[in-house]
């Protein structure tokens, strides 16, 4: 009977045939060509706050310069080695296939945002127009500006994701945006073409100097571990 | 707030909605063996994501831990 008060926390998913983990307190339960990097900690021990996620996602950087690895999400808590290594052995075939899809490819986030939507807005706010009518009226021209910009920012961006796909094996566009957020996506780069990709969306900022490009990575490929991507 | 300020902002608040949102997910059975772990897992959720979000991870728990109850 394992002891009910321990926890093996699993990080990642990598690729164990060619180099091997020094990186205590983590260390390595193996399946084949792959392991799962864990770490056993006591229950009572443990601390789900801000830091401890700032951590984890460390850990990963670290891992990630070392291992094609696919990252597990925080909170990802077995019984013991043995849950991790039936784990490792029903995913076997998925995981392997995934990590040489992976396989020397870094992820980058972009999001873009509209400065000129801001400014329209605060110009708009300085008005304060306080009859009834003029009030809607203006809130309508408002709505009638967004709409426009929004349309002109929405074609202005898929020339950009459009670009930056032609550098990336693979992307995925963010469904959700709010705000002066106008793109978010995230596109797996190959490490030799890294500063290619970055260089180019510079090269895009100046090109679009009206939107503010947010770019971020490289970062271990969180956004391309699931089934479907 | 200067621009290494907010840049380091951006920084840390893509890592935590990749570190809390993305990644492989472990089919349940396993994991959900260890229930409490889940609500433990509900309070730094709680902490860092959107009500939406966390409504949803709600439910999510709420039907696992029910189900355990069911068994």
């Amino acid at each position: 009977m394992p002891d009910e008060r321990m926890l093996t926390c699993m990080y990642a998913i990598v690729d164990y045939s060619a180099k091997r983990l020094n990186m205590k307190p983590l260390y390595p339960v193996t399946y084949k060509d792959i392991a799962a990097i864990v770490e056993t900690t006591c229950k009572e021990r443990l601390i789900f706050d801000r830091q401890a996620v700032i951590e984890y996602g460390a850990a990963l950087d670290v891992l990630n310069e070392t291992f094609t690895l696919l990252p597990c999400r925080f909170g990802t808590f077995l019984q013991d080695e043995k849950a991790v290594l039936q784990v490792l052995r029903e995913h076997y075939v998925f995981y392997k296939k995934k990590l040489e899809e992976l396989r020397d490819k870094q992820e980058f986030g972009l999001k873009i945002l509209s400065e000129k939507s801001i400014q329209v807005h605060s110009e708009n706010n300085k008005k304060q127009s306080k009859d009834g009518k003029e009030y809607l009226l203006q809130k309508f021209y408002e709505y009638r500006e967004d709409e426009e910009q929004k349309q002109v920012n929405q074609k202005v961006v898929d020339v950009i994701h459009e670009e930056l796909q032609k550098l990336s094996s693979m992307s995925v566009k963010n469904a959700e945006i709010s705000g002066h957020v106008v793109f978010s996506g995230n596109y797996l780069v190959g490490k030799k073409a890294e500063s290619f990709f970055c260089s180019k969306v510079e090269a895009l900022q100046r090109m679009y100097p009206e939107l503010k490009f947010l770019l971020t990575g490289p970062w271990p490929p969180y956004n391309f571990v699931a089934e479907k991507s | 707030m200067n621009e290494i300020d907010a840049s380091q902002n951006v920084t840390v608040l893509e890592l935590l909605d990749r570190v809390l949102n993305k990644g492989v997910v472990v089919a349940g059975d396993i994991t959900i063996s260890v229930a409490d772990i889940d609500l433990l897992y509900l309070g730094v959720k709680l902490l860092l994501c959107s009500v939406e979000t966390m409504e949803q991870h709600k439910e999510k728990a709420e039907s696992v831990i029910g189900g355990q109850e069911d068994a």
